[in-house]
């Protein structure tokens, strides 16, 4: 009789974890549907062209969200093209050229703490600091002293992704086999042309997985971007204008968008960004994943 | 033999440019990564600098002032922080270390492989989801059939961004246990159930725990998920269901605000985050050190 409420208090704590860990796909799923039917509304109304146009009216409630997808992902390029050089470094630094020297865990220390700034701290900081010098720096090289705007944003978002795609390339360098490494120094080779002869080719499908983590990131960051974007519902026309990305028209217009179009709209900006987070996150890890074997 | 002479010498040559060639490099790197790390120090100095000069007794005790005039703190804030972090906490936690428990036991099964290797993806996707796509879906869920904002919906926005990195956590803790302390649980007649609690979980805990609390460093800062679910409360509030104010959200009102009394006090809640988050990230790297598997 024992053994029986022994069994029975098995299988259901084992069916409860099971629940609990189902929780997370199911979770997921219904974060999809909910963006699915919030949009439902507008798709009706505007279809296809809503990915497309950039128009982005209230008004005659026509919503194009080209403007945003082009701020998300111009930033994020733009970003990834500034940070990438630095997280590099920072990789080869802590990860191979100095590694175990008390500055190597100086910098990957400070480099942790640098993401463990909030983002809203990291924009407050933006308008206080970077924004006025951007203006001079505008006003410098004869554009409109605009202060906030395109290459703001992607500065301040480049400096976020920097710790995490250095950590990131510090885990792929680590997995190069040490055998590898050492034969090369036999040769007589240098600690650069170990890097570039046999670290990169190694690593660089990991890189470009790196790179597609990284890129997730950087499209869902919020905040700072928000705060340093210039919140204008056009194209950039220059640089450093001012423009909008998909998280910063969320924040900006959500919580009083004026009618239900408005705001299945904005609900279908919140799928896309949860598709592209959904599609970036499973690439880089699966290219990641086929380099640790 | 002059020739031999003019081959040593060149090869000498050669081998002291790659050498030269490779020390230029490492400078340049390490030059770089220092170069990186100038805005961190011009954030936090900033932070530092500004927020210490509001660092009174007002700040702390004190609700929102009425624009223009000086004085005033952010207590509702902090105490909303506290209290929709407890709660998100409190949600969190069992349901998250119960999926972590599910997904490490059955990650080594035959038939169970695809299965896990897709709920671990979604965690890494639920990870990875921006902040302010969790604070739309938390506003549908909780805060439409509620009515209003409430503190109980900005706990579900920060409980669903935990989750995944508890789970991811406490599956990796879990790895680190050797295979002889739960076989030798089992061998002693234990059931499923008791070798988890008694066995695993008291050995697990110091790493759980330190998974927790950098959880709750990541989250402390979001004002994103809380922008639309608890929203904000010029008052001191510890009512579940009603709006709440959160030191992020706070400041980012205060920075996008054209008073300057209320940026003021942005830089002494500014500085209050950040050095609540970095507290909790050394409390955690103590705990981890304290209790690491000797």
């Amino acid at each position: 009789m024992n053994a029986l409420r022994r069994e029975k208090k098995e299988r259901f704590f084992k069916t409860f974890i099971l629940i609990c860990a189902f929780c997370i796909p199911i979770i997921l799923v219904l974060i999809f549907l909910t963006l699915l039917e919030g949009f439902s509304d507008a798709f009706e109304k505007i279809g296809y062209r809503f990915f497309i146009s950039g128009d982005w009216d209230p008004v005659k409630e026509n919503f194009g969200s080209g403007v945003f997808l082009f701020g998300t992902f111009a930033t994020t390029f733009v970003a990834l093209i500034l940070a990438l050089p630095f997280s590099m470094a920072i990789s080869f630094t802590v990860g191979e050229l100095f590694r175990g020297t008390r500055i190597a865990n100086f910098i990957a220390g400070a480099v942790e703490i640098i993401s463990a700034v909030p983002s809203v701290i990291i924009g407050f900081w933006g308008i206080a600091v970077l924004v006025p010098l951007m203006i001079e720096l505008q006003n410098f090289l004869g554009y409109t002293p605009y202060g906030t705007g395109f290459f703001t944003a992607s500065l301040v978002l480049a400096f976020m992704i920097i710790p995490f795609s250095a950590s990131l390339g510090r885990e792929v360098i680590m997995l190069v086999p040490r055998e590898y490494k050492e034969a090369a120094f036999s040769l007589g080779a240098t600690r650069f042309e170990v890097i570039r002869k046999v670290i990169l080719p190694y690593v660089s499908s990991g890189i470009v997985g790196g790179f597609f983590l990284a890129a997730g990131r950087a499209i869902g960051e919020t905040m700072a971007v928000t705060m340093l974007i210039g919140n204008v519902n056009y194209l950039p026309g220059n640089l450093f204008a001012p423009t909008n990305t998909m998280s910063s028209i969320i924040v900006n217009e959500f919580a009083e968008a004026t009618g239900a179009i408005h705001i299945s709209s904005l609900y279908g900006v919140g799928l896309v960004l949860f598709i592209f987070t959904v599609i970036t996150t499973v690439i880089g890890k699966w290219i990641i994943k086929k380099l640790t074997f | 033999m002059q020739d031999l002479e003019d081959t040593k010498l060149n090869d000498e040559k050669e081998i002291q440019r790659r050498i030269r060639k490779s020390r230029l490099f490492s400078r340049i790197m390490i030059v770089m990564s220092l170069v990186t790390l100038i805005p961190l120090f011009a954030i936090v100095g900033q932070v530092f600098f500004n927020g210490i000069l509001r660092l009174n007794w007002e700040l702390f005790t004190e609700l929102q002032p009425p624009p223009g005039r000086s004085g005033g703190g952010v207590l509702n804030a902090i105490m909303g922080s506290f209290m929709i972090l407890l709660l998100a906490l409190v949600m969190a936690v069992p349901i998250a270390i119960l999926a972590g428990i599910f997904i490490a036991e059955f990650k080594s099964g035959k038939k169970s492989k695809f299965l896990i290797g897709f709920i671990y993806s979604c965690c890494n996707v639920l990870q990875s989801m921006p902040a302010i796509v969790i604070g739309v879906v938390a506003y549908t869920w909780v805060v439409r059939p509620m009515g209003g904002f409430s503190m109980f919906s900005g706990s579900v926005a920060l409980c669903l961004m935990m989750l995944p990195y508890i789970v991811i956590n406490t599956v990796e803790i879990m790895a680190l246990i050797p295979h002889v302390v739960k076989e030798a649980g089992y061998a002693l007649g234990g059931t499923f159930y008791k070798v988890v609690f008694r066995i695993i979980l008291p050995i697990a805990f110091p790493g759980i725990l330190n998974g927790i609390f950098l959880s709750l460093g990541r989250v402390l800062g979001e004002a994103a998920p809380l922008l639309f679910t608890a929203f904000g409360n010029p008052y001191l509030s510890f009512d579940i269901v009603e709006p709440v104010a959160s030191l992020p959200v706070v400041i980012f009102q205060f920075s996008i605000s054209p008073y300057q009394t209320w940026k003021d006090i942005g830089w002494g809640a500014s500085f209050i985050l950040l050095f609540g988050i970095i507290l909790v990230n050394i409390i955690s790297k103590k705990f981890s050190k304290r209790f690491s598997p000797h």
